[in-house]
C-alpha cells in the first residue's frame, strides 16, 4: 500500500446485522491507533449525499457509486474510510473494489431470523407487515460476497471477538502495525502456549 | 568495510562441543577452532533463550529490554500473558545497523516476533506460528515455503513419534541451510541464522549420549554447509545462549510458598494463579522468578509499601533454607541483577538453579518434586563462543549482554549510549 494513503473496510450484510455496530467499534479502535478515521454509514449517506434516492436496483447501485467515490477521495487523501451499508448488489461492490484496491470486504454475516428479532429500526416489522416494500432480507434480494476477507458471524461471536477478526485481517494485510495485544490471535495463541508447554517452559 | 556472519546455535554447550570434538564427532566445527578465540561464557538469570537473545539483540540486561520470560504477568488487574518482541522495548542490533544505512538479514532469532521493519530481512523465530506473518518484507514469505523452510519443528513429537521428530529436525536444518543458501547472495552486512534445533533435541535427549553424538554429527554437516555459502571477505561468529545438563528432577517453587504460608489460594485445588487469594505475600512464575503481593502494584496487593524491604527480607530467609539443603544455588535480589527502565516489571527475587534441579511453577501440584518428559535444562555459564580469528575475554569473565558493542565495532558502527554491552574482544 502506498503509505501516504489511507484504505477501506466495506462492510455489507443484511439489516441489523451489525454493520453500524461493528464500524463505530473498529472506528474506536483506529483512531486509538493514530489513524484519521471516517465512517460512510448507509442510513447517514442517505440523508445528505444520496438524498431523494430509493430502493430500486438502480437507486441502490447509485447509493453505493457515490459512497465508493467520496470513499475513493478520502482513501486518496489519507483517510481510512470505513461504509456501512447494506450493500446487497455483488457486481457493484465488485465494482467499487475495483476502484478502491485497497479494499477490506467486511461480511457481517447473520441468519435474517436473528437480524429479524433484533430488528433495531423497527423496519423488519413494517416489511413484514406490508407496510414498507423492497426491504432487502424480507422482499428484496441480499447476494452474500463469494470471497469476503473477513466474515464475522455476528449471531456467534461478541463484538469484540468481530472487531478482534478485522484487526487481525488488517494486520496480515499491512495496513496497520500490531500492538502489544495483538500480535496473536487467540488461536495462534493457543499454538504458541502449547509449543511452550511441550518444552517445559511455561 | 567488514561483514559479519552470525551463526548463533541454541543451547549448546561449551563442555558438550569439547568432549564431542575429542571424540571425533565435529570434526569441522574442530577446524574452525582458533586459540584464543572459543571460549565459554555466560547467560544470563533466569537462563531462558527469549530472556538470553533479548539480551544479545539489545546489549542490555534484562531490566532494560523488558523481557524477563516466556511467561509473564501484568499484576493489576492479574494477568498471564507470553510477552513477544513487542514487550521487547529496546533498539536491536538489526535496527541499529540499519539505522546506520547497512543492510541485515536475520533468521529466526528467538524473540523477534512480529518482525521489526529492518533495511534487509526478518525473518522471526519460533514465537511466530506462520511464515506470512513472521517475515519482513511480505513478499519473501513464498520463497521460503518454496525452499521448504519451517519455523520450528513440533516438540510434541519428541514423545509421540520420534521418527517424525527426528526427521522434521533434518528438514529444519536443511531449510536453514537453504535460506543461507537463497539469500546470502544479497547485500548485506550483517547476517544472522540462528539454529533452534539443538535446543529441542538436547531437551528431550541430552541423556542419550548415542543419539546426542549422532545428531551432533548432523549439525556439524550442516555447519559446513553453511559455512560453504558464506563469501570469503565476512568474519564468523558462532555462539550459543545457554548451556544444558540432565535433570535429576524438578523443584516445584509455588507449593514450597504454600507450605512456607506464603502463598494462598481461594481454592482447594488451585489450576492457576488466577486463584490466589488475596491474602498471598509471594508467588513465583517458572523459572524461579517470585514476585510480592505488593500493595498498590497487585490486583489484591497486601503488603504496604512501606513493608516492601522487611518482607521481602524475611521471604529471602525462608529460600535461603533451600540454599542451604542443596536445593537452589542462590537467591537474588532484583537489584542485584537488573537495572532499567522495566525494573518494576522485573520479579522481586529470583532463585538461580543447581545444576540438574530444574526449578519450575508447579502452580498446579502439592509435592516439591517430581520428574517429567523434559530432560534437559539450561545452565547459565556453560554457553560457547567461538569468533574466528579474536582474541576473546577470558573464560566466562562475560555475558551474551556483552557481545553486541563488539559486533557493532566490528562492523564499524558506533555504539549507542546506553548500550550496556561492554565487549567480548580483549
Ligand atoms: N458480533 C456483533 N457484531 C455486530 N453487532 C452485534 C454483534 N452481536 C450483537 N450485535 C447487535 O446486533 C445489532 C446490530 O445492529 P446494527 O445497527 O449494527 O446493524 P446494521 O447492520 O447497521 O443494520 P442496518 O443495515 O439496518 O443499518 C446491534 O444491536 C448489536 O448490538
Ligand atoms: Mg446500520
Amino acid at each position: 500500500m502506498n503509505r501516504n494513503e489511507g484504505f477501506v473496510v466495506w462492510f455489507t450484510g443484511l439489516p441489523s446485522s451489525g454493520k453500524s455496530t461493528l464500524a463505530q467499534r473498529l472506528k474506536d479502535e483506529l483512531i486509538k491507533r493514530g489513524f484519521r478515521v471516517e465512517v460512510l454509514d448507509g442510513d447517514v449517506v442517505r440523508e445528505h449525499i444520496s438524498r431523494g434516492l430509493g430502493f430500486s436496483k438502480e437507486d441502490r447501485d447509485e447509493n453505493i457509486r457515490r459512497i465508493y467515490h467520496v470513499a475513493y477521495l478520502l482513501k486518496r487523501n489519507g483517510v481510512v474510510v470505513i461504509t456501512a451499508a447494506i450493500s446487497p448488489y455483488r457486481e457493484i461492490r465488485q465494482e467499487a473494489r475495483e476502484l478502491l484496491k485497497d479494499f477490506v470486504e467486511v461480511y457481517a454475516s447473520c441468519p435474517v431470523e436473528k437480524c429479524i428479532e433484533r430488528d433495531v429500526k423497527g423496519m423488519y416489522k413494517k416489511a413484514l407487515a406490508g407496510e414498507i416494500k423492497n426491504f432487502t432480507g424480507i422482499d428484496d434480494p441480499y447476494e452474500p460476497p463469494e470471497n469476503p476477507e473477513v466474515v464475522c458471524e455476528t449471531d456467534k461471536e461478541t463484538v469484540e471477538e468481530s472487531v478482534k477478526k478485522i484487526i487481525n485481517k488488517l494486520i496480515e494485510r499491512g495496513y496497520i502495525e500490531p500492538t502489544d495485544e495483538d500480535v496473536y490471535t487467540e488461536e495462534e495463541e493457543e499454538i504458541i502456549k502449547k509449543r511452550l508447554e511441550d518444552l517445559g517452559y511455561i | 568495510m567488514k561483514r559479519l556472519f552470525i551463526l548463533s546455535i541454541d543451547g549448546v554447550p561449551y563442555s558438550l562441543l569439547t568432549s564431542l570434538i575429542e571424540m571425533g564427532v565435529m570434526p569441522f566445527f574442530k577446524s574452525l577452532i582458533t586459540d584464543k578465540g572459543f571460549r565459554r561464557y555466560n547467560s544470563v538469570l533466569p537462563t531462558i533463550s527469549s530472556v538470553a537473545w533479548a539480551s544479545f539483540m539489545t546489549g542490555k540486561n534484562p531490566g532494560a529490554h523488558g523481557i524477563f520470560g516466556f511467561i509473564d504477568r501484568r499484576p493489576s488487574p492479574f494477568t498471564l500473558y507470553l510477552p513477544t518482541g513487542k514487550n521487547l522495548r529496546a533498539k536491536t542490533l538489526f535496527e541499529i545497523v540499519s539505522d546506520a544505512g547497512k543492510r541485515t538479514i536475520c533468521f529466526n532469532v528467538p524473540m523477534t516476533t512480529p518482525p521489526r521493519k529492518v533495511n534487509g530481512i526478518m525473518v522471526s523465530g519460533f514465537l511466530s506460528t506462520k511464515l506470512h506473518s513472521a517475515v519482513h518484507p511480505p513478499e519473501i514469505a513464498q520463497k521460503l515455503e518454496y525452499i521448504g523452510y519451517i519455523i520450528d519443528v513440533d516438540p510434541s513429537l519428541a514423545l509421540k513419534d520420534e521418527s517424525a521428530f527426528w526427521k522434521q529436525v533434518h528438514n529444519a536444518l536443511e531449510g536453514r541451510k537453504n535460506a543461507v543458501k537463497t539469500f546470502i547472495g544479497q547485500e548485506w552486512d550483517l547476517f544472522m541464522l540462528h539454529i533452534m534445533e539443538t535446543d529441542r533435541v538436547n531437551h528431550f535427549y541430552i541423556h542419550e549420549h548415542e543419539k546426542i553424538r549422532s545428531f551432533y554429527q548432523e549439525l556439524d554437516h550442516c555447519i559446513k554447509g553453511i559455512f560453504e555459502y558464506i563469501p570469503d571477505d565476512a568474519d564468523v561468529l558462532l555462539l550459543s545462549d545457554h548451556g544444558f545438563c540432565s535433570i535429576e528432577k524438578e523443584f516445584y517453587v509455588n507449593p514450597y510458598l504454600s507450605r512456607k504460608g506464603l502463598l494462598k489460594f481461594k481454592v482447594e485445588n488451585p489450576k492457576s494463579l488466577n486463584e490466589m487469594d488475596p491474602s498471598t505475600t509471594a508467588y513465583s512464575l517458572i523459572p524461579g522468578r517470585i514476585y510480592l503481593n505488593l500493595r498498590g502494584r497487585e490486583e489484591m496487593g497486601s503488603i504496604p509499601q512501606g513493608d516492601y524491604s522487611r518482607v521481602r527480607n524475611e521471604v529471602v530467609d525462608i529460600l535461603e533454607e533451600l540454599v542451604d539443603n542443596g536445593i537452589i544455588k542462590k537467591v537474588w535480589l532484583k537489584e542485584e541483577l537488573y537495572s532499567g527502565p522495566f525494573l518494576d516489571e522485573a520479579p522481586d527475587i529470583i532463585l538461580e538453579p543447581i545444576e540438574g534441579i530444574d526449578i519450575k511453577e508447579g502452580t498446579n501440584r502439592k509435592e516439591l518434586f517430581g520428574k517429567s518428559s523434559i530432560k534437559g535444562m539450561h545452565t547459565l555459564e556453560d554457553a560457547f563462543i567461538l569468533w574466528t580469528g579474536k582474541e576473546l575475554k577470558k573464560n566466562n569473565s562475560f555475558s551474551i549482554i556483552d557481545i553486541a558493542t563488539s559486533i557493532l565495532e566490528e562492523l564499524g558502527i558506533e555504539r549507542p549510549s546506553d548500550m550496556e554491552a561492554s565487549g567480548c574482544i580483549k
